[in-house]
């Protein structure tokens, strides 16, 4: 009797230790999983953020050369080239602020953006077209709009996938270890993916 | 000593049979590992062997620089992904459409691909590059490719120029047919190829590893039964030598039948002893014989490369009538919607695709791109 007793207390204590220890590598499993697809989620956010800056980039290094080539056809206003300076001292400036004062310039200008390709438009302008410096430019302008584009809508997916995993239950309080927070995101204007219409034959 | 080195010997030779003859099949699997298509003409504007002339050209340069180039003509912009425009097209089918189960054009890793993507439609078409290639096809490039070769033949409907010569030039810029390239024929066999070179290697490792386990343990088992046997018969004729130990009538009574019988069965082993020693080499000799099968049938299936019977090619052929037919009338269809689409600029065509989608466990795919190339509009 007193034998039976004695095991089934062995059991007992067994069988406890075992679940605890159980339950401890679990829990760890799942932490460590939890922790590594936060890391590369991180991560791919930094390098579309990244992506995005570079386009940015592009965008403004190719102005000065392409209002240099089509100045020969088109007589630009003062306030246009002054935007365009504008444009892009902003955002060199803005390049050492936090991010959200960056995305505010991207949006700004933007817009800014869109009427001076209005303007440099072979619609509006057919002699344009004979000129190959200018398509090629254009060309590559067109590029880095739609590029822009891209980069900014996989920014978007990007930082969804991730604010969800740092706002969610259980990589929340990883996520808070790691010390990480949630990400500022571009509003998803209706349509952004699409890029910038350019009229271009 | 002897004896076990020469056993080690012998495992070892089969072993490494084993893998070689394993890995040489994936291998010589995997060099034909190209997409299923190059060409996805949903717009039908292209015939059978139109299709069949472009895609043999950039099956070639996948096969010489592992670049894919990949030509698909869009009836809409609604199906089968539903796209804002042309741009938008580009970069969703380069990277998210599964093209005959494939998904992303260019290789993993590498982003070596490029879209020439076109609807007459819709009048647009869109040149995609692969991240990968975005440095030796440019956007100027890609937007001197548009307004040169493409515009060039939609004018003249010569959709075969237009696409070969696209690929061409296209080609062209990404180093097909320089000396340095072709002076190195032969499959392809790099990119994601490696990975799963690599994974063969070890499936061929393990599994033969395996294999040879189970055939030692099998042999061991057998040498050791054999071995008891023979210690047994020796106790027995040691026991019939010596003289006959104390009578005991009931002991002996029962060890005579048992002994009897015993001795049968052992003559029969004898027999059959040396056809169990070849038991061995027959096994792998299977063995090889089923992996060879595997990996041609593997291979077969990845090239659908097969023999048809009679009845199979006269359906064909009907098959082939029928999308010929088909095809003409789409062709009318798409021509009448040009006129209209010359009258009014309103677009809502919409068609019934017919083949599309086939799930299959080809090589290539996997490249990104981010929207780098050209877009424009047709006939202009």
């Amino acid at each position: 009797m007193r034998k039976e007793r004695g095991y089934t207390t062995r059991n007992a204590i067994l069988i406890t230790v075992g679940a605890v220890v159980g339950i401890v590598i679990l829990f760890g499993a799942i932490y460590i999983t939890t922790y590594n697809s936060l890391v590369h989620t991180d991560e791919s956010v930094k390098a579309g953020w990244a992506e995005v800056q570079n386009q940015y980039q592009r965008r403004y290094d190719l102005l000065p050369p392409l209002v240099n080539a089509t100045k020969m056809y088109i007589n630009y206003e003062q306030s246009v080239l002054t935007e365009i300076t504008e444009m892009r001292s902003a955002w060199t400036q803005s390049l050492n602020q936090p991010v959200e004062q960056q995305m505010d310039t991207m949006n700004q200008f933007d817009s800014t953006m869109n009427r001076l390709l209005a303007i440099v438009s072979v619609e509006s302008y057919p002699e344009l077209k004979a000129d190959g410096t200018v398509m090629t430019l254009m060309d590559q302008v067109e590029g880095t709009e739609n590029r822009i584009a891209v980069a900014r809508g996989r920014y978007i997916v990007d930082v969804r996938s991730y604010n969800n995993a740092v706002r969610g239950f259980f990589s929340g309080i990883v996520a808070r270890n790691m010390g990480l927070e949630l990400r500022p995101t571009f509003a998803a204007v209706q349509g952004a993916e699409e890029g910038i219409k350019i009229p271009i034959g | 000593m002897e004896r076990a080195k020469k056993e080690l010997q012998k495992y070892g030779l089969i072993y490494l049979t084993i893998i070689v003859v394993f890995f040489a099949n994936v291998v010589w699997g995997m060099s034909f590992a190209t997409r299923p298509s190059y060409v996805y003409d949903w717009e039908g504007i292209l015939t059978e062997e139109e299709v069949l002339e472009i895609d043999t050209l950039c099956r070639d340069i996948d096969i010489n620089t592992t670049i894919e180039i990949v030509i698909v003509t869009l009836v809409s912009y609604d199906e089968p992904l539903k796209v804002a425009g042309i741009d938008e097209a580009r970069v969703k089918y380069f990277n998210e459409y599964a093209l005959d189960g494939v998904t992303g054009i260019g290789k993993e890793g590498e982003d070596n691909g490029i879209l020439v993507i076109l609807s007459t439609a819709m009048a647009d078409y869109g040149i995609e590059v692969g991240y990968g290639l975005e440095g030796d096809l440019t956007d100027s490039e890609c937007g001197r490719i548009g307004r040169d070769i493409i515009n060039k033949y939609y004018k003249d409907e010569d959709y075969l120029s237009m696409f070969y010569e696209a690929v061409e030039a296209i080609g062209e810029e990404v180093g097909y047919g320089e000396p340095d390239v072709s002076s190195e024929p032969g499959p392809n066999l790099d990119g994601q190829d490696g990975t799963i070179k690599f994974y063969a290697i070890v499936i061929a490792i393990i599994g033969g590893g395996i294999l040879i386990m189970i055939l030692y343990i099998r042999d061991q088992d057998r040498k050791r039964r054999e071995r008891e046997e023979r210690r047994r018969r020796a106790r027995r004729e040691a026991l019939r030598a010596s003289p006959p130990p104390p009578p005991k009538p009931v002991y002996r009574y029962v060890q005579c039948p048992t002994c009897d019988t015993k001795r049968k069965a052992k003559q029969k082993k004898a027999k059959t002893k040396e056809f169990v020693e070849d038991e061995t080499i027959f096994s792998v000799l299977f063995l090889t014989l089923a992996c060879l099968v595997c990996g041609t049938i593997i291979t077969d299936a990845r090239n659908r490369r097969r023999i048809e019977t009679t009845t199979e090619r006269q359906e064909r052929r009907k098959r082939e009538r029928e999308d010929e037919e088909e095809r003409r009338k789409r062709m009318e269809e798409i021509r009448e919607r040009r006129r209209e689409r010359e009258d009014d600029d309103d677009d809502d065509y919409h068609s019934s695709f017919s083949s599309w989608g086939r799930s299959s466990s080809f090589g290539g795919g996997g490249g990104r791109s981010g929207g780098g190339g050209a877009s424009g509009r047709l006939g202009r």
